[in-house]
C-alpha cells in the first residue's frame, strides 16, 4: 500500500516537472528564434560595415501613430548616418496616467536592465535627477557646442538641476485661450476682440452663458477647464512659484488672488453643475468642441483636433491677466535622457543631440505638427508656416515659465490640483489651502 | 484485520503526503510570497527610494504617516467604498446567481450577458461609463431629464463619486455571481427533491437548502470582496486620471501607495502602507474566519 | 389550462427581468461597439447617437494599421495558454492537501495563503522583478510564466472551499477499497470538482489576457509584446481617438466572448454530480 502510494506520488511530480519543461521548452523556442532574428539581422549589417555596431536601447512612451510614425523616421535616418550606432526604438506603455513610463523605468533601472536612452516628460527630470537615475549630460553638451540659447528658457530651467544639465529638450508647447467666434457674434460680441483683462473675461463668460430650465446649456468660461491650472493663473496675475533661494513660494499673495478668483466662478455658477465640463472626471470630452462651453484655455494640440469639426470657426488669443498686459503662458514637454547604468552614454548623447537639435528634431516637429524646444527650428516648419494661429505660441514661449524644477515637483502638482479642487468645492479658503500646500512641500524640500 | 489498518493509514505517511501535495505551492510561496513579504518589511523601515536605500529609519515612515491627514482620508474613503460595495455585491452576487440558476430557455445567453462586463478591457470600460455617467453629456443622466427626474451629479460630487465607482465595480460582479453559480450547482438535487416533497415553497427553499449549503462560497466570496474591495486600485485611477478627484473624494488607500512608491519615490513610506493595510485586512479576515464556525457548514465535516 | 397560462406569465415575467438585468449589463458594452463604428467627431454629439451615421470600418482598419493585431493576439494567446494549464496543474493538488488532508501545520497554511493575498503588488513587484532579474530572464516570458505553476493564493482558496464541501462518505469508501491518496484525489475529487476547475481555468485566462502591469514591467521588446499594451497605443498624452481604441477593445474582449460562450455549456449546464445526486 505505502509503496504504491509513493509511486503514485513520484508520478505525479514527474508529470508536473514534464509540464514544466514543455512550458520551458516552448519559452526558451521563442526567445531562441527571437534572438536568431537578430543576429541575422546585425549579421547582414557586419558584412557591410566589417564592425560590430554599438546598440542603443531607446524607448519611448508615445504610442498614437502619427508621433510613433515619426520617431521611428527619425531613428531611421540616425542609423543612416550613423552606421556605428544601431538604435533599437521601443514603445513602452505608460502607467496610465499618461506621464510616461515611470514605474517600468524605475523597477528596470531597479534590477540593472535600464534603456540606454529615453523620452521622458520634462517636468519629472530635476526628480528623478535629483534621486540619482539619471547621467549628468553637462559636460557632453558642452564637448559638442550645445548652448543653452540653443533653447527656450523655460526649457533649458527644466532640464537642469542645480546647475547642471540632465535631459535634452525635445518638443514643446504653451498655453493660450481659444474662444468660439460663431457664439461671440451670437452674444453680440466682436469675434475679433477677445478678452484680454480679468474683468473683460468674467463680462464675456456671463454674456455667452446659455442656461436651459436649470441645466447649463453653454458655459461662456470655466477657469479650471482643460489647461486652465492653478500654475496657469498663477503666473497670469503675476505670482511666482519659487524664490531665488529655491524656496517654493505656493502661497504668493499672487497665486493665491488667482484661485480666490477661480472660486467665484464655482460660487456663481455652482460647483457641482460644472464639474464635469471639466475633463479630468468628464472622460475625455471636448465641450469646447462640442459647443457647450465658449472660451477654453488649452494646448496647441486643439488645433489639429478642431479641424476634423465642420465649419468651427475660433480663435486664439493670449491668457488674459489682471491688467491686460504682461502676457505670458506656461509650458512643458518632453526630452531626452540618459539612465545611469548605460555603457553606452556618448552614443546616446550623439543620439539625444540628433533628436533635439539636429535632423531629427526637425523631421518630428515637420511631421507631428509640435513646437519644438530648439528656437531656431520652429519657423522653418511647413505646418507654422501655414497655421496662422501657429504664431502666438511662438509669440508666447519667451515670456512662458516651467513648472518650479525641484525634486518634489510632483508632489507640488498633486497638491497644488489638490488645493484647487478643495477651494472650489468651499473646503477651505485660498489662502489656508495654499499655505498648507507650502508648508507641505517646502518641508519635504527640507526647508 | 488487514483491510482495517488500511482505513486508517499511519499517521506519518499521512504527513508526508500531506506536504508533497502541497510542495509546489510551498516553494511558490516562498519564492513569490514570502520572500518579496520579507524584503517589504525590511523597506518599511527605510528611506527606499526605489533605487537605494539611504538610511535605516526606524519606525519613522509609521509615524510620518499616522501624522499625514491624506493617509486617513485615503483611509476613509477606502472604508466607505468597502462598506457600500462589499455588501451589495454579496447580496447582488446571489440573488443574480439564483435567478440565473432558474432554468429558462436562453439561459446559457444570459448569464454570458451578465459576464461580459468582466472581459472588456479597463481602460476602454471606464471611460464609457464616464461618458455614461457625465452629469451635462452623459445618457443617463438625459434619459433622467427626459423622465423629469433629476440626475445626480455623479463623478462630479464628493457624495456620489463613491458611489458611482462602486456601481461600476458591480457591473463587473460577472466573476463573483460565476463562483456562486458553481456552488449552486454543487448542491445535491435530491435535497430540493425532498424538499418539495415535504411542501416547501421557493423562498423556503433558498432559505433552508441554498444558503446554508452555499455558506463555503459565500464565505469565500467576502474574504475576495474585502481583500478586493480595500485594493481597489484601477478604476479610481484610471478615472480620475490618478488625481483623486474631486476635493480627493476618489483618492484610495492604494492609489495613495502606488502614489507614493513611484511618483513621489517614497518606496519606504509606501511599504509601511503596505503593512498597515495588511494588518487592517488581516484583522477584518480574522473576524470572518472568527465568525465563520457558526455559520459556515462544510457536508465534508 | 389554468395551470398552463400561470406558466406562461410566469415565464414572461422571468424573461423580463432578465432583460432589464440585460440591458444594464449590455449598455456600456454596446456603447463601445457602437462608437467603434463612428468617426471621433461623432462620439462627443450630444444628446448621444445610437447608432453611428454610417457603419465606418475606418476604425477596425486603423487597429491593423496601427498595431500588429496578430503578433500580438499569438503572444497573448500563448502566455495564457501556459498560465491557464499552470494553475490547473498545481492549484488543485496544493487545495486538496488543504482540504482533505490532516497533516501538521495545515492550518498555518492555509492561514498563509490567505494572508499573502492582502499585500498590495504594488510593493512585491520590485523584489519579484530584482529575482527574476537575478535569474536573467527580464525581457522573456519567463516572468509572467513561472508563478502559475507554483501556485496561485486565490484558486488554491477557492478551490479548498469546494473540496471541503464534498462529503466525507466519498473518500471513506475509497479507503475501503485500498485506494490510494493519489489516486482518491485524482479518481474521486478532481472529477468532482470539474466545475471549479473550469472556473479557476476561466479566471486565469481573464487574468492573464487582461493584464496590463506584468507585461508592462518585464517585457521589453515591442515584437513580444500582448495585446493590452498595444492598446495603450491609441492613448495619448493630450488627445485620445476613440474609434479605433473601442474597436481594438472589442477585438481584443471578443475571442473570450466567444470561448466563454462555448465553455459555460460545459461547465455550468453540462457537469452532473454522478457520485452523490443519484
Amino acid at each position: 500500500m505505502l509503496k504504491k502510494n509513493t509511486l503514485r506520488v513520484i508520478v505525479l511530480v514527474m508529470t508536473i516537472l514534464l509540464m514544466v519543461s514543455v512550458a520551458l521548452v516552448g519559452c526558451t523556442g521563442s526567445s531562441k528564434e527571437q534572438s536568431n532574428n537578430q543576429s541575422n539581422g546585425s549579421k547582414t549589417e557586419n558584412i557591410a560595415e566589417q564592425k560590430k555596431p554599438v546598440e542603443l536601447a531607446y524607448w519611448f512612451p508615445h504610442g498614437n501613430a502619427t508621433d510613433k510614425t515619426a520617431l521611428e523616421k527619425a531613428v531611421d535616418v540616425f542609423s543612416k548616418a550613423n552606421p556605428d550606432i544601431k538604435v533599437i526604438a521601443e514603445f513602452v506603455g505608460g502607467s496610465g496616467s499618461g506621464q510616461g513610463i515611470t514605474d517600468k523605468l524605475v523597477t528596470a533601472i531597479n534590477g540593472g536592465n535600464p534603456p540606454d536612452v529615453v523620452l521622458f516628460d520634462r517636468f519629472m527630470v530635476s526628480q528623478w535627477a535629483s534621486t540619482g537615475l539619471f547621467e549628468d549630460l553637462t559636460d557632453l553638451a558642452q564637448a559638442s557646442g550645445i548652448k543653452k540659447d540653443m533653447f527656450y528658457e523655460f526649457a533649458i530651467n527644466e532640464a537642469t538641476y542645480k546647475d547642471r544639465l540632465y535631459a535634452m529638450p525635445f518638443d514643446t508647447d504653451c498655453r493660450v485661450l481659444y474662444y468660439n467666434k460663431k457664439m461671440f457674434a451670437e452674444a453680440g460680441l466682436d469675434p475679433e476682440k477677445p478678452p484680454l483683462t480679468i474683468a473683460e473675461l468674467d463680462e464675456y463668460a456671463e454674456k455667452l452663458t446659455k442656461k436651459e430650465g436649470n441645466r447649463y446649456k453653454v458655459l461662456g468660461f470655466i477657469p479650471w477647464l482643460s489647461q486652465g491650472w492653478l500654475y496657469t493663473w498663477g503666473w497670469s496675475f503675476g505670482g511666482q512659484f519659487q524664490d531665488q533661494s529655491g524656496k517654493v513660494t505656493a502661497n504668493h499673495p499672487d497665486i493665491v488672488k488667482a484661485l480666490e478668483w477661480e472660486t467665484t466662478y464655482a460660487e456663481k455658477y455652482g460647483i457641482e453643475a460644472i464639474t464635469n465640463f471639466s475633463s479630468a472626471s468628464g472622460g475625455d470630452i471636448n465641450p469646447f468642441r462640442a459647443g457647450m462651453v465658449a472660451m477654453m484655455i488649452s494646448g496647441p494640440w486643439e488645433i489639429a483636433g478642431l479641424k476634423e469639426v465642420k465649419d468651427f470657426d475660433y480663435g486664439v488669443s493670449y491668457i488674459p491677466t489682471p491688467t491686460g498686459d504682461n502676457f505670458n503662458s506656461w509650458a512643458g514637454g518632453w526630452s531626452y535622457v540618459i539612465p545611469k547604468g548605460t555603457k553606452y552614454k556618448e552614443e546616446a548623447f550623439q543620439f539625444a543631440k540628433f533628436m533635439t537639435v539636429e535632423e531629427g528634431a526637425a523631421i518630428y516637429g515637420n511631421d507631428t505638427a509640435h513646437f519644438m524646444s530648439c528656437k531656431d527650428l520652429n519657423d522653418t516648419f511647413d505646418w507654422v508656416k501655414n497655421e496662422p494661429k501657429a504664431k502666438i505660441f511662438i509669440e508666447l514661449f519667451p515670456s512662458s515659465y516651467c513648472r518650479p524644477p525641484i525634486p518634489k515637483g510632483q508632489l507640488l502638482w498633486d497638491e497644488l490640483a489638490t488645493a484647487t479642487d478643495k477651494a472650489l468645492h468651499g473646503k477651505g479658503t485660498p489662502k489656508e489651502l495654499l499655505d498648507k500646500v507650502n508648508e507641505k512641500v517646502n518641508k519635504e524640500l527640507g526647508f | 484485520m488487514l483491510g482495517v489498518k488500511n482505513i486508517f493509514p499511519n499517521k506519518n505517511k499521512k504527513e508526508v503526503v500531506g506536504w508533497l501535495f502541497a510542495s509546489p505551492w510551498l516553494i511558490g510561496l516562498m519564492a513569490f510570497y514570502i520572500y518579496p513579504l520579507l524584503s517589504s518589511i525590511f523597506y518599511s523601515f527605510t528611506t527606499f527610494n526605489g533605487i537605494t536605500v539611504e538610511k535605516f529609519n526606524g519606525i519613522q515612515n509609521y509615524i510620518d504617516l499616522i501624522h499625514n491627514d491624506v493617509f486617513w482620508l485615503s483611509m476613509k474613503n477606502t472604508f466607505i467604498y468597502t462598506i457600500i460595495v462589499v455588501p451589495a455585491s454579496l447580496f447582488l452576487g446571489i440573488l443574480l446567481a439564483i435567478i440565473l440558476n432558474v432554468k429558462t430557455e436562453g439561459r446559457g445567453i444570459y448569464r454570458i450577458i451578465a459576464f461580459i462586463p468582466t472581459l472588456a478591457p479597463v481602460v476602454a470600460v471606464s471611460i464609457v461609463w464616464q461618458w455614461l455617467l457625465n452629469s451635462q453629456f452623459g445618457l443617463v443622466n438625459y434619459i433622467l431629464y427626459k423622465v423629469g427626474l433629476p440626475g445626480p451629479p455623479w463623478f462630479g460630487s464628493e457624495l456620489w463619486s463613491k458611489p458611482s465607482v462602486a456601481l461600476i465595480s458591480l457591473w463587473t460582479i460577472g466573476t463573483t455571481v460565476l463562483i456562486y453559480l458553481a456552488g449552486l450547482n454543487d448542491i445535491p438535487k435530491n435535497y430540493y427533491e425532498a424538499a418539495t416533497i415535504d411542501g416547501a415553497g421557493v423562498i423556503r427553499k433558498v432559505l433552508h437548502i441554498t444558503l446554508p449549503l452555499l455558506t463555503p462560497v459565500i464565505f469565500f466570496n467576502i474574504i475576495m470582496g474585502i481583500i478586493r474591495a480595500v485594493q481597489e486600485f484601477t478604476l479610481p485611477f484610471v478615472i480620475t486620471n490618478g488625481m483623486g478627484t474631486p476635493a480627493n473624494s476618489m483618492l484610495f488607500y492604494s492609489m495613495l501607495l502606488y502614489k507614493n512608491a513611484f511618483q513621489y519615490f517614497k518606496m519606504g513610506e509606501a511599504n509601511a502602507m503596505a503593512w498597515i493595510m495588511f494588518v487592517i485586512i488581516m484583522a477584518l479576515t480574522l473576524i470572518v474566519q472568527y465568525t465563520s464556525k457558526k455559520w459556515v457548514h462544510y457536508m465534508g465535516e | 389550462m389554468k395551470k398552463k397560462i400561470n406558466e406562461q406569465a410566469n415565464n414572461i415575467l422571468r424573461h423580463t427581468v432578465l432583460l432589464i438585468i440585460s440591458m444594464f449589463f449590455m449598455l456600456p458594452f454596446y456603447i463601445m461597439v457602437s462608437t467603434s463604428f463612428k468617426t471621433q467627431a461623432e462620439c462627443f454629439v450630444y444628446p448621444i447617437k445610437w447608432l453611428p451615421e454610417n457603419l465606418n470600418f475606418a476604425a477596425y482598419q486603423d487597429v491593423f494599421k496601427i498595431i500588429p493585431f496578430g503578433r500580438y493576439f499569438i503572444n497573448t494567446v500563448y502566455i495564457t495558454a501556459a498560465n491557464v494549464l499552470g494553475v490547473v496543474l498545481t492549484c488543485p493538488l496544493a487545495a486538496y492537501s488543504l482540504a482533505r488532508l490532516r497533516w501538521k501545520g495545515r492550518e498555518f497554511l492555509f492561514f498563509l495563503t490567505i494572508a499573502v493575498m492582502m499585500i498590495p503588488y504594488q510593493v512585491i513587484m520590485i523584489p519579484i522583478f530584482i529575482l527574476f532579474s537575478r535569474m536573467g530572464v527580464i525581457g522573456t516570458y519567463w516572468p509572467l510564466i513561472i508563478p502559475q505553476y507554483f501556485g496561485i493564493p486565490f484558486f488554491i482558496f477557492l478551490l479548498r472551499q469546494f473540496f471541503k464541501g464534498l462529503p466525507k462518505e466519498l473518500e471513506d469508501a475509497a479507503r475501503i477499497d485500498g485506494c490510494s491518496e493519489f489516486s482518491i484525489f485524482s479518481k474521486i475529487f478532481l472529477p468532482l470538482c470539474k466545475p471549479a476547475i473550469l472556473t479557476i481555468a476561466i479566471f486565469q485566462l481573464l487574468n492573464t489576457w487582461n493584464d496590463f502591469t506584468g507585461p508592462l514591467i518585464y517585457l521589453t521588446k515591442s515584437k513580444m509584446y500582448t495585446l493590452q499594451i498595444g492598446l495603450q497605443q491609441f492613448k495619448s498624452v493630450h488627445v485620445t481617438n476613440w474609434p479605433p481604441m473601442m474597436a481594438a477593445s472589442v477585438l481584443i474582449s471578443l475571442p473570450i466572448i466567444i470561448l466563454f460562450f462555448i465553455a459555460q455549456k460545459q461547465f455550468i449546464e453540462g457537469v452532473t454530480f454522478t457520485g452523490v445526486k443519484g
